[in-house]
């Protein structure tokens, strides 16, 4: 899956957010996600459904199911690494 | 791969988002605002202070108008810039200190206050004390006095109205207590301008800032300073001011001695536009009132913890939702939604100890041209999030 991400400041200087635009839609995402072991909750009662995902290390991954940018929110501990590993897992679908 | 290239990103805010982001930056502007930039830019562009009588100059209309707004006798103690951190500065690093000097503000302050302060406190100039406010965000004025007296302040700093929660303080009483004991007033004013009385003489506030794309309605990139008169700043900024180059210092005369370099003529076009337009269509104050009340009722009937306010307000409403995080809060309104708001410290991150929201909160804030149906919308997709319909 290809992607282009940047970088989400807020109101915390240790925020460890990205935005990443992918080329497919976070309903093409979500299963997968679900498939490597993410907790995912995605609440359908929303006028557009929304999901969040989160796997052991913290990691966690939100958007709209049928859009195509989600938000990833990295673990404060080793988030270099969370981040390296979770690009290299969206490159190798 | 561009991340521009999908259509269906969804629009970050477009005629449909529901705007509640007002007390970062009004949206929408009435119309002749982006009229009348547009009509700046293409225009010949005006000869600021070396008109003559048949010159229109917009600074001057703009003061003008400004003057009569906040009852402000002479318009030419309005010194016009870039915003109110611009004029926040300017008195900040005006005013001479003396080393020693205390500085009495509060931590229902934006950071546009608080990080001139601290600059100050970091050159070891100045003493800060950051006084609590109350649960609601407002300055007490008892603990005030009392701060006042112990402390015996050079400059007695706040803010009219939390960006927080919308309290609005008393500034006459602030300002009368900071006098009787020997305080300058400094009232930044960035956030009740053009949604309360402003009335900066009639206080006796010695300065005040303000800004003019929030409630006043005009674009990014206007603001001000009023110093009352007698009271003389030492220019934090300088340079040119297209007349009386021939001097080596800042010309002595407000509102110019302040006013160092080009000005943004395109977007004070904008202002005055915004002012004649607001004077023309003045909002319905208590309508206003019931539908901020009818939110804030609403959220507070769906679940979610709001930051309750009595007494003179602006629309602005803090809350979080108990269970959620505040960020996803903010990204389910504006994602699932459409609901564009502000989370987290909203620049004021003083405030959060006194009002028991550690982790910051959820602003809404409301605008002259908010619907009951938006507020609907926005209860509607709080219910979802809290499972309380009511």
């Amino acid at each position: 899956m290809r992607y282009a991400c940047k970088k989400i400041d807020d109101c915390f200087s240790d925020s460890r957010t990205w935005q990443y635009a992918l080329d497919a839609t976070a309903d093409d995402l979500v299963p997968l996600l679900e498939e490597t072991g993410y907790q995912v909750d995605v609440n359908r009662k929303y006028r557009r459904p929304f999901f969040i995902a989160e796997n052991e290390e913290g990691l966690r991954v939100k958007g709209v199911l049928n859009r195509s940018v989600v938000n990833a929110s990295f673990p404060l501990d080793g988030w270099e690494e969370s981040k390296a590993r979770f690009e290299a897992w969206l490159e190798a679908l | 791969m561009s991340a521009y290239d999908h259509d269906d990103c969804g629009p970050a805010i477009g005629e449909d988002a529901i705007y509640l982001n007002n007390a970062a930056t009004s949206w929408p502007k009435p119309v002749c605002v982006a009229e009348a930039v547009r009509e700046s830019l293409i225009a010949k562009p005006g000869s600021a202070h070396r008109g003559g009588i048949m010159d229109f100059d917009v600074f001057e209309a703009v003061r003008a108008r400004l003057a009569a707004l906040f009852g402000i006798g002479d318009s030419s103690r309005i010194s016009l810039g870039s915003n109110a951190t611009w004029g926040l500065n300017l008195a900040f690093f005006g005013i001479p200190f003396e080393r020693g000097d205390t500085i009495i503000t509060t931590k229902a302050e934006h950071n546009s206050v608080l990080r001139p302060v601290h600059a100050l406190e970091r050159r070891g100039l100045v003493r800060a004390v950051y006084l609590d406010v109350d649960a609601q965000g407002r300055v007490q004025p008892d603990a005030w006095a009392q701060a006042l007296d112990v402390h015996e302040p050079r400059l007695a700093a706040f803010t009219h109205a939390s960006n927080v929660t919308g309290a609005v303080n008393d500034a006459a009483r602030l300002s009368a207590l900071a006098h009787e004991r020997g305080a300058l007033v400094l009232l930044d004013a960035s956030q009740s301008a053009g949604w309360v009385d402003v009335e900066p003489e009639r206080w006796g506030v010695d300065l005040m800032t303000f800004t003019g794309h929030k409630y006043l309605l005009g674009p990014q990139g206007t603001g001000g300073l009023y110093v009352r008169e007698g009271l003389e700043l030492a220019p934090y900024l300088v340079g040119g001011t297209g007349i009386l180059s021939d001097l080596d210092t800042m010309p002595p005369d407000m509102p110019i001695h302040l006013e160092a370099g080009t000005g943004n003529e395109p977007s004070f076009h904008g202002l005055l536009a915004a002012l004649e337009w607001a004077e023309a269509n003045p909002f319905d104050r208590e309508e206003r009132a019931h539908l901020l009340a009818s939110l804030v009722e609403g959220l507070a009937e769906r679940g979610a913890h709001v930051v309750q306010v009595e007494g003179p307000r602006t629309p602005v409403v803090s809350f979080t939702v108990p269970g959620m995080p505040n960020e996803d809060v903010g990204e389910v309104l504006e994602g699932s939604y459409d609901v564009i708001c502000r989370v987290g410290l909203h620049c004021a991150p003083k405030v959060f100890a006194c009002l028991g929201e550690e982790a910051g909160t959820v602003r809404l804030s409301m605008s002259r041209f908010t619907t009951r149906e938006e507020v609907d919308v926005v209860l509607g997709a709080i219910g979802d999030m809290t499972g309380c319909g009511a």
